[in-house]
């Protein structure tokens, strides 16, 4: 690379002011290594661990949609009017049901809780935590 | 943890990570500029390698300060799958940051040898934090 031995000095003059002090924060920066070094462990970990407790998500029953993997399942259920539709969180993440223009809205559902909802009309419904979650309830010609 | 956080940012956890995800995106852009100052590549910003360094080592420290705190409250919620594709990438390249992130300070703080490298594991970082934003911010703004 053209330059590096400027480099190298140039370098060593911005870095030499604080030599002391860096040798001071040896400690520290060892520590925060070994916390990116634990981040780097645990992000695979947690997400395997949570593969293998989640990979057993049930299939969605009869007017229930389950939420798992980030989807809603079935993404299109078809109802009787009036019926209640169970939502129940099956996912590692939170979620809601919200159709804003009809006034439908679940909060947070956190994981291994449910929503019900009776239904009267078409659905068009999002999670507003996952915009990318879709889903629509249809009635029953 | 998240009932907590979704309680203090009033359920807009996602819209303050998606914000707080930017700054990162946008450090890291800062940070590739004033390397470039600091590694005698460029002449932008018009500031001595001295200063570059300062800034180069502030906005660093804010960046993944900002970043671990983003990542955290990724781990104790939603990490975990794996599908849609856009979640897998997330994934990965979150994984690859903490690596990144990891060998860079070891190469700084530990080794204190193969400065050499840092360029390239610099730049690693920057794609790092570029697709992290493209499979969140981006999914997150053309969503709505």
């Amino acid at each position: 690379m053209p330059g590096l031995p400027e480099l190298r000095l140039d370098l060593a003059s911005c870095m030499a002011q604080d030599t002391e002090v860096e040798k001071v924060r040896h400690p520290a920066g060892i520590a925060v290594t070994a916390l990116w070094a634990a981040l780097a462990v645990a992000a695979p970990v947690v997400i395997a661990e949570r593969q293998a407790r989640g990979s057993g998500a049930p299939p969605a029953g009869r007017n229930t949609v389950v939420m798992a993997q980030i989807t809603f399942r079935p993404s299109t259920l078809v109802v009787d009017k009036g019926s209640h539709v169970l939502f129940v969180n099956k996912d590692v993440a939170p979620h809601t049901v919200t159709a804003a223009s009809l006034g439908i809205d679940s909060g947070v559902i956190n994981p291994g809780k449910g929503f019900r909802l009776v239904v009267n009309q078409a659905v068009d419904y999002v999670c507003t935590i996952h915009p990318s979650m879709k889903a629509k309830l249809l009635l029953r010609a | 943890m998240v009932r907590f956080l979704n309680g203090i940012t009033g359920n807009n956890l996602l819209l303050y990570k998606v914000i707080l995800t930017s700054i990162v995106f946008a450090l890291a852009g800062v940070q590739v500029f004033f390397a470039a100052r600091l590694w005698d590549v460029s002449s932008f910003p018009p500031i001595s390698a001295a200063s570059a360094a300062r800034v180069h080592r502030v906005s660093g420290r804010l960046a993944v300060t900002l970043g671990a705190v983003v990542a955290l409250t990724c781990l104790a919620g939603p990490a975990g799958p794996l599908s849609p594709t856009r979640v897998l990438l997330h994934s990965i390249f979150g994984t690859a940051v903490f690596v990144i992130l990891t060998v860079k300070f070891a190469v700084l703080k530990v080794l204190r040898s193969g400065g050499n490298a840092l360029p390239y594991i610099g730049t690693a970082l920057f794609l790092g934090f570029a697709g992290i934003w493209a499979t969140t911010v981006a999914d997150y703004v053309t969503s709505r």
